[in-house]
């Protein structure tokens, strides 16, 4: 299609006075006149499961690395031609976890966490059909499922694969990182409050948090294969490797060495804060 | 239906006027609602269940319903002799003596039946859901049901709570998420998503919860209009509740005596012991999974090796059951709690067959005739529901359908078993026809 500008159709789109009219919750829309609930701005709207996910490990830049998704059944193929459902990199590749054996051999701990918060949030691991309405509805274990496992595990831990090591080494100051920290997790700009809050946790320490010379942001080497298979899974060892694997899950991602490790874990949490605010799952 | 069906149930509904659905509810006329349950003398007094699941596939001539003792493995029947009971003329194996003498507060169910065989996990899903699945819907779990009937039954506690590994089998299904469980794989861990995070010191679990609490509060103060985020700040701030230590020491078995933990044994036995502290704390469906599959290999399922280290497992479960109901006799709870022992199926009394997976001498699957049990809950205990004949392959008398084991467990609740639930526009009835097990509530 020649002459055909994306930038420009999507500049139209974002400058149109539709797109920047402020967002309008259910109630407001279902109280507006009928001419006005057609176009009068956005709906403001939940994350779906799927968005929640993509958009928690877009953000902090790493990959999924999960396990592959079902057993070599008789752990004879080379990986080539293993027949499972492959190595899930975005949410909607994911399925069940449950083999319905309650056997500690057959867990898959770190796809399990990413489910577990995908439950959580409406997502279905049995789907006979597909659903076009979700259960949206709110419960207390989303924010405690989130905040307890895949946020703090993996998402805000500042390891060498994360986006937020690199903003937390490169910042100027305490002001400049925390800004672009809600930029980047927010999409906003903090209010006052808020910098004086984030200021007073990361000033202390922030100019000797620098360990060494610059990272350079690795591809943590991933883990998860490992030799248990269906045919092999009821033997003591099977067991053991699965039970260390879960152990390795629950402690997360290695912590990066750049960082000073007392600032560091204050940056964690400012990073964990911001991304478990009912703020980053509701849009716009 | 058929459409020959259809046509007469129109028919007869138009002869009775209830086409007219401005006056009558079609669902009145439906020809698939539920019957009406029959009055029964007997109401259920249990207000928790503690429902114990024996994956794999429970041999019922090796455990509630000993037949003829096998002698060898040519020769089809029972690996254990028979011991007597609490209740007369009603036989366990040898490895239930601990449970034998308590029988007295134990229905058995010998006629538990469905035609799910070959897959496990099929067969977990029947015995979980009570129904087969369907092509447009996913049915909830009994403990789903549970918990959208009944909720918790007390502040800052979930209602269904499963110790064993996340099943769709186990989830709310179209009841949709806020009823599925809280899960955990290890007692000692505590359940995923309330425990904190691995290495995380107080102070800055602390300091999380201070930072969260005041970006939550501005940003309910920024949208006070919006009922969703309303929703689900609250829902957050009842999550902080779940993390408090009233709750979070309910999981703290430490506080019990040696002795007390000594009686219940081992893994399975503490998550038992788990189990009654939950439903002392308001829990109202508690899932306990009996499959670890390092205590014999293979669990429940006793394929090959599996089945000559059954009796291993037998002998736990044994001691956790004895030693539960005991504690929740002596606690003054036995009455207001439900046990449930099922499991997904039962096997033959044949050794070896079939030769490609029993070849070394364990069982195959078997869902014609399987064994149950249900003790407390304030029902007409101390019987034996249903018989099977000589070698239990097949019912010889009452049988007792999976529904029918559900309506039993709701009834006990204080559910009726044929409300109907909805999955969206489409009513769905608690249970598929079942019909509580009369003999309990007389």
């Amino acid at each position: 299609m020649a002459g055909y500008d994306l930038k420009h159709a999507a500049r139209s789109i974002f400058l149109s006075q539709v797109y920047q009219s402020a967002a309008l919750n259910q109630k407001e829309i279902a109280s507006a006149k009928r001419s006005k609930q057609l176009a009068n701005g956005p709906a403001r709207r939940r994350l779906s499961a799927e968005q929640l996910i993509d958009s928690l490990f877009a953000m902090s830049g790493k990959a999924m690395d999960l396990e592959p998704m079902s057993l070599d059944p008789e752990g004879r193929r080379p990986p080539e031609q293993f027949l499972h459902l492959g190595f899930p990199s975005r949410a909607w590749q994911l399925a069940s976890t449950s083999t319905d054996r309650d056997r500690p051999a057959l867990m898959l701990p770190a796809l399990q966490q990413v489910s577990d918060v995908m439950m959580s949030f409406g997502w279905r691991d049995s789907r006979p059909t597909p659903l076009s309405v979700r259960d949206e509805s709110a419960s207390p274990l989303q924010s405690l499922i989130l905040g307890n496992g895949l946020a703090s595990t993996r998402i805000a831990r500042l390891s060498d694969d994360s986006l937020f090591t690199e903003l937390a080494w490169s910042a100027t100051a305490p002001r400049e990182l925390f800004e672009n920290l809600t930029l980047t997790v927010l999409g906003r700009t903090p209010t006052e409050e808020e910098r004086m809050a984030y200021e007073a946790l990361l000033s202390p320490g922030f100019s000797s948090r620098r360990l060494h010379r610059r990272p350079t942001l690795n591809p943590v080497a991933s883990h998860k294969r490992n030799a248990v298979s269906w045919a092999n899974h009821l033997v003591p060892e099977a067991t053991r490797i699965k039970l260390l694997l879960e152990q390795e899950i629950l402690r997360g991602d290695i912590p990066t060495q750049w960082l000073e490790s007392d600032w560091r874990d204050r940056m964690e949490d400012a990073i964990w804060s911001l991304m478990n605010s009912p703020e980053f799952l509701f849009v716009p | 239906m058929k459409r020959r069906q259809y046509l007469q149930w129109m028919g007869s509904a138009a002869a009775l006027g209830c086409l007219n659905t401005s006056v009558v509810k079609p669902a009145l006329c439906s020809p698939f609602q539920a019957p009406k349950i029959a009055p029964l003398s007997r109401v259920g007094t249990a207000d928790s269940c503690i429902f114990l699941w024996l994956g794999g596939g429970a041999c019922q001539i090796d455990t509630f319903d000993p037949k003829r003792l096998s002698t060898g493995r040519k020769d089809p029947g029972s690996a254990y002799a028979a011991i007597d009971t609490a209740i007369p003329g009603v036989q366990l194996c040898q490895h239930l003596s601990r449970t034998a003498k308590l029988l007295d507060r134990c229905a058995v169910v010998r006629s538990l039946h469905h035609n799910v065989v070959d897959e496990h996990a099929a067969a977990t899903n029947r015995v979980h859901t009570g129904r087969p699945p369907a092509d447009s819907t996913v049915y909830p779990s009994i403990g789903s049901i549970v918990s959208h009937q009944l909720g918790a039954n007390g502040d800052g506690v979930p209602a269904y709570v499963v110790a064993g590994y996340p099943s769709a089998s186990r989830g709310p299904g179209f009841l949709g998420a806020q009823y599925s469980y809280v899960y955990l794989t290890d007692t000692e861990l505590g359940p995923s998503g309330l425990r904190k995070p691995t290495g995380l010191s107080d102070a800055r679990n602390n300091r999380r919860a201070d930072l969260a609490a005041r970006l939550r509060g501005d940003f309910a103060r920024r949208n006070p209009e919006d009922e969703r985020i309303r929703d689900y700040v609250a829902a957050a701030e009842a999550g902080v509740k779940l993390t408090s230590p009233k709750f979070m020491s309910v999981f703290d078995l430490k506080s019990e005596s040696d002795t007390l933990r000594g009686a219940y044994g081992g893994e399975f036995g503490q998550r038992c012991l788990l189990a009654r502290r939950l439903v002392e704390s308001g829990v109202r469906f508690v899932e306990v999974s009996f499959n670890l599959n390092f205590i014999n290999g293979t669990g429940w399922m006793t394929h090959n090796e599996g089945q000559l280290q059954q009796h291993v497992l037998i002998d736990q479960l044994d001691q956790a059951i004895a030693a539960l109901l005991l504690d929740l006799e002596n606690r003054n709870r036995l009455d207001r709690t439900l046990v449930v022992v099922a499991t997904e199926f039962g096997r033959p009394p044949e050794f070896g067959r079939p030769p490609e997976f029993d070849g070394g001498g364990g069982r195959g699957h078997q869902s014609t005739a399987f064994s149950g049990l249900l003790a407390g809950g304030g029902l007409a205990l101390g019987q034996a529901i249903g018989t099977t004949d000589e070698l239990g392959r097949k019912i010889a008398s009452r049988p007792v359908s999976i529904p029918d084991f559900h309506a039993t467990i709701h009834r006990a609740l204080g559910i009726d078993p044929s409300e109907e639930l909805y999955d969206g526009d489409r009513p769905v009835p608690i249970t598929d026809r079942g019909q509580p097990i009369a003999e309990l509530f007389t």
